[in-house]
């Protein structure tokens, strides 16, 4: 009935210990971290870096918030190098010096700089270094080879590599940002990306950055598909395998498929900017539009290497805490793979009010192919609630959120899919609204449920239930009055990346920006708990959920090697109503009663 | 026609009517103002949005209630439940099929009016620039209005007039990066590239006695704001332009004498100072943009990159609007367009006269034009 031959520690000869355990004193545990092969530190140091960049990405964000507080806010001109708005010559907290470069510009202009380069920075940051690597980084890389019973991904020193260049690029971002930040957007369209700041080099290495981070993304992915096709464990056939083992899997095969093309793509912008080869720019004899050919051709594949592992993430949260078999199992697996498979043929929905009638006509068919799969998928989640044991701890709570909002963003994608309302909202805050629900009402939000899923078996530690459910509760609020009121502004016309905004939206931008402070408290609430679980959180127990996967048989924190013993597959990571989990006592795990002969469950 | 469509049509038709219920007026906060397909884009909204509505609340009560019902207990088992039913997973594929192809054609028919204008329609040119628009009227009239600074935006703000009852066909061009035209009254939108011309098209509604969105004109008349959605720099959130619909006689009016009764030559100027988007890059008071102020400029030396100076009289005004790139003023960029064949030779009088009341070497603005001989094209 158990899922290993044996799971009993003390029946083995040595003690191993976890991988936690510090080697030598500070300077030789700094070492090991920094040349560590293993998949769960680089999984951990990786965990903190994105945590720090969302900070950093979190702070333009309010940044931005706040400067939409008022309509007509608009820092126009900087006079005696104070800054002051346009209309009350009211003097703002000196600006000036965060941004440098913006005084000796002076004018109109420079105020509007300012607000130009948070949005910027926030959308950089929080694609290019928190989204898309977040889940498969973090929690991909510490619990693949753990589900899969495997003692680490198939090229331990490749991973390790793809976390420097992860490094390596995140440095080249921040540099430019520390030397003055970029006005193109997260998307760089050109020719305005080719035209501005011309004098400086901020632009190109921005876009070098995300070029180079573009390379983590492919070593990670090409690691994880020959992990998961080479590494699994005795007696795992590819239907035995958790989803989030599939949504890692999936998403893999795009980041190797899509990724290069941006990295092409960022490449011919260098080199349109410092050679002026002419590309993009029609000064040159380029084309603008076919750069976002280019762009969305990578870049839409990626909000699904964002969205992919969140649904992972939600798929082994419900079924855990609902000590419910998943509904749908098979048709949960074909549905990623089918996601991924049209991710790479929906881009042009991006450009409907930029392309041709035909081609617009032909991408609003294949967005709505998109659609099946992921509507088929909420049923699937809503459906495994129904007759379960459901714990209202922080990662169901999360689970319940994410379906909430993810369905929310679902639905919202319709009238952005469907050409004739598109042409009316594309491009203003409904947009806005809608990504925000996906990305972060989806992503984030999976991730920080995933996060506090796995946080005891990935440090040994159990975390404060009640504050963390505080914490949650206010996320959700903050999230839900951030973004929620933004659909409005976004039907009602408020276009996007509006520094200032007729009177009319003001009432509802003021909204959006209290809930972006409520969400904001919510967020350092969980940075607290995370904390305190590390200086002062209880010892947690090697299943404190009752999980089935294979990651829950071996202890918290879980050893150098994994496992004890090779693990060897015997039941399915669902199989809730026929196996007793590891590690937990029938008291208070219990079963239901055991099939009468000749009854089916399904 | 396809009776699928059809059927389809009525259905919504007859779920929506014409008139905006209060929920669509909640949600768009101003009734459709084009005639011709914008009622149709907020009553496809509406139909998904109920749609929607209907879908999420019955996906979250059902979360809700199972949860609630089906909580922990300690020590309780779950009871035993199916993980899989053919059926029901086949039913809940082709539902939202069948919803989604349907949404897919319907949004394909709406679409297709937005994008094919009617062979009468009266064709105007516009051109996007950073960060402003010019709409140029049979005749090479352009707009000789704006709203002034603070109205709806930090900036003045053009003001574009069209006959009511008409509709009106713009051929698009940016004259540097990418914009895109937006009118939220009229629910549609269309990019303007540097490199290809795009088209947008609209009817404007006809007007009653009551419609007066600016009282004090005299005569009935409707106005939409016009924006910019593509991002484009620095002043993205300034481009703006107000669309104001008027009877057909002011139209005309307008088109035959298109100043307003008894300007001057200098004020003439200054409007164009902002119409044309100098305003943009050129302050009046001295501070330096992206290019350098007015005030103090003509009748003065200046340096330029190539190391020369030289007195910024009539002729070099001219020649600085028309061939910006061949003096660039030390300190600054060449980013500046021509603006040959977009200035005619009168509004290029109001604006060397306009430029001169702003300098204090500046003479007499009203005074002949001594400098002004043919071009030279001298460097």
């Amino acid at each position: 009935m158990s899922t290993i031959d044996t799971h009993n520690a003390g029946q083995h000869a040595h003690h191993e210990g976890s991988y936690l355990t510090p080697h030598g004193g500070a300077l030789a545990t700094i070492w090991n971290w920094a040349t560590t092969i293993d998949h769960k530190k680089i999984g951990v140091m990786y965990l903190f870096a994105i945590m720090f960049m969302f900070f950093l990405g979190g702070v333009a964000a309010l940044g931005v918030r706040a400067e939409l507080w008022e309509p007509t806010r608009v820092v126009t001109q900087v006079v005696e190098g104070e800054t002051v708005t346009s209309y009350t010559g009211q003097v703002l907290v000196n600006l000036a010096p965060i941004v440098p470069g913006v005084e000796s510009e002076g004018g109109i202009s420079a105020g509007m700089n300012i607000y130009n380069r948070a949005f910027s920075l926030h959308g950089i940051i929080m694609t290019f270094m928190v989204i898309v690597p977040s889940v498969p980084a973090s929690l991909g890389n510490f619990f693949l080879p753990l589900m899969l019973g495997a003692k680490d991904v198939a090229f331990p020193r490749l991973n390790l590599m793809s976390w420097y260049i992860y490094v390596f690029g995140s440095i080249f971002a921040v540099a430019a940002v520390v030397m003055g930040g970029v006005d193109t957007g997260w998307t760089f369209y050109t020719p305005y990306s080719t035209m501005t700041d011309a004098d400086h080099l901020r632009v190109v290495f921005v876009i070098l950055a995300a070029f180079i981070l573009g390379f983590s993304s492919i070593l990670t992915g090409l690691n994880f598909i020959v992990t998961v096709h080479k590494l699994r464990a005795p007696g795992m056939g590819w239907f035995d395998m958790p989803l989030f083992v599939w949504a890692m899997y999936a998403t893999a095969i795009i980041q190797v498929l899509a990724t290069p093309v941006i990295g092409i793509t960022l490449l011919l912008l260098i080199f349109e900017r410092v050679f002026h080869v002419g590309i993009f720019d029609p000064r040159m004899g380029g084309d603008p539009v076919l750069y976002q050919h280019f762009f969305w051709f990578y870049s839409h594949p990626v909000v699904y290497v964002m969205i992919i592992p969140a649904f992972g993430i939600i798929n082994e949260i419900i079924p855990v805490h609902a000590r419910k078999k998943l509904f749908g199992y098979r048709a949960m697996a074909f549905a990623t793979l089918g996601i991924a498979a049209v991710s790479f043929l929906v881009w042009g929905h991006h450009m409907f009010t930029a392309s041709g009638e035909l081609a617009a006509m032909i991408f609003s068919a294949l967005t709505f192919l998109v659609a099946i799969p992921t509507a088929i998928k909420v049923f699937n989640w809503v459906a495994t609630l129904y007759k379960g044991s459901i714990a209202f701890n922080t990662p169901m709570l999360y689970a319940l959120s994410f379906l909430f909002m993810f369905t929310i963003g679902g639905l919202t994608g319709l009238p952005l899919a469907t050409l004739a309302t598109d042409l009316h909202l594309h491009d203003s805050y409904f947009v806005v609204a809608h990504f925000h629900y996906v990305m972060m009402g989806g992503t984030i939000i999976a991730f920080v449920g995933g996060i506090h899923h796995w946080w005891p078996k990935m440090f040994g530690k159990l975390y404060n239930e009640r504050w963390a459910i505080i914490g949650c509760v206010l996320v959700f609020i903050g999230f839900n009055l951030t973004f929620f009121t933004q659909f409005i502004l976004g039907t009602r016309g408020m276009p996007r990346r509006y520094a200032s905004y007729p009177d009319e939206f003001q009432f509802l931008h003021q909204l959006s920006t209290i809930g972006s402070w409520i969400l904001g408290i919510g967020f350092l609430i969980h940075l607290g708990v995370f904390v305190h679980s590390l200086v002062a959180g209880r010892k947690a127990p090697e299943n404190p959920w009752g999980g089935l996967s294979l990651e829950w048989e071996t202890e918290s924190p879980p050893i150098e090697h994994n496992f004890h013993h090779e693990p060897i597959v015997k039941h399915g990571p669902y199989d809730f109503d026929t196996v007793q989990p590891p590690h937990t006592d029938p008291a208070e795990f219990p079963m239901p009663e055991p099939l009468r002969p000749g009854e089916r469950t399904h | 026609m396809n009776p699928f469509l059809g059927l389809f049509d009525s259905a919504r038709a007859a779920t929506f009517p014409a008139q905006q219920g209060p929920v669509a007026r909640f949600i768009f906060g101003r009734d459709p103002q084009e005639a011709a397909y914008s009622a149709g884009v907020e009553g496809l909204f509406m139909f998904i949005f109920w749609i929607s509505t209907f879908v999420f609340i019955g996906l979250m009560a059902l979360s809700f209630y199972w949860a609630v019902k089906y909580r922990r207990r300690p020590g309780v088992a779950p009871p035993r439940s199916p993980s899989h039913n053919t059926a029901l997973e086949i039913t809940w594929t082709i539902i939202p099929s069948i919803v989604f192809i349907s949404l897919f054609f319907v949004g394909f028919r709406v679409y297709a009016k937005q994008v094919i204008a009617p062979s009468d329609a009266v064709r105007l040119d516009l051109i996007g620039y950073r960060w402003g628009w010019n709409l140029y009227y049979p005749g090479g009239v352009t707009s000789t209005e704006t709203l002034p600074p603070g109205t709806i935006s930090a900036s003045s703000v053009p003001v574009f007039m069209f006959p009511e009852d008409t509709p009106i066909l713009l051929e698009m061009s940016s004259q540097d990066v990418i914009h895109s035209f937006w009118v939220p009254d009229f629910r549609s939108k269309m990019d303007l590239f540097p490199n290809r011309s795009t088209s947008f098209w609209f009817r404007t509604s006809k007007l009653q006695p009551g419609d007066m969105d600016n009282p004090d004109l005299g005569y009935p008349n409707k106005e939409h704001i016009l924006y910019c959605a593509e991002y484009c720099g620095d002043q993205h959130s300034q481009m703006l332009g107000l669309i104001r619909v008027v009877p057909r006689e002011v139209y005309e009016n307008f088109l035959r004498n298109p100043w307003p009764e008894g300007i001057s030559l200098v004020e003439k100027g200054k409007l164009l100072h902002s119409l044309r988007g100098c305003n943009a890059c050129h302050s009046l008071d001295g501070s330096s943009g992206t290019g350098p102020t007015w005030l103090n400029w003509y009748g003065y030396e200046h340096r330029y990159t190539d190391g020369s100076t030289h007195l910024a009289d009539a002729d070099f005004t001219r020649e600085s609007i028309y061939y910006p790139g061949r003096k660039i003023r030390s300190g600054y960029q060449n980013v500046m367009n021509s603006y040959l064949g977009q200035i005619n030779e009168e509004e290029m009088r109001a604006l060397i006269a306009f430029m001169r009341s702003i300098s204090d070497q500046g003479g007499d603005p009203t005074a002949g034009f001594p400098d002004e001989e043919e071009e030279t094209g001298g460097n």
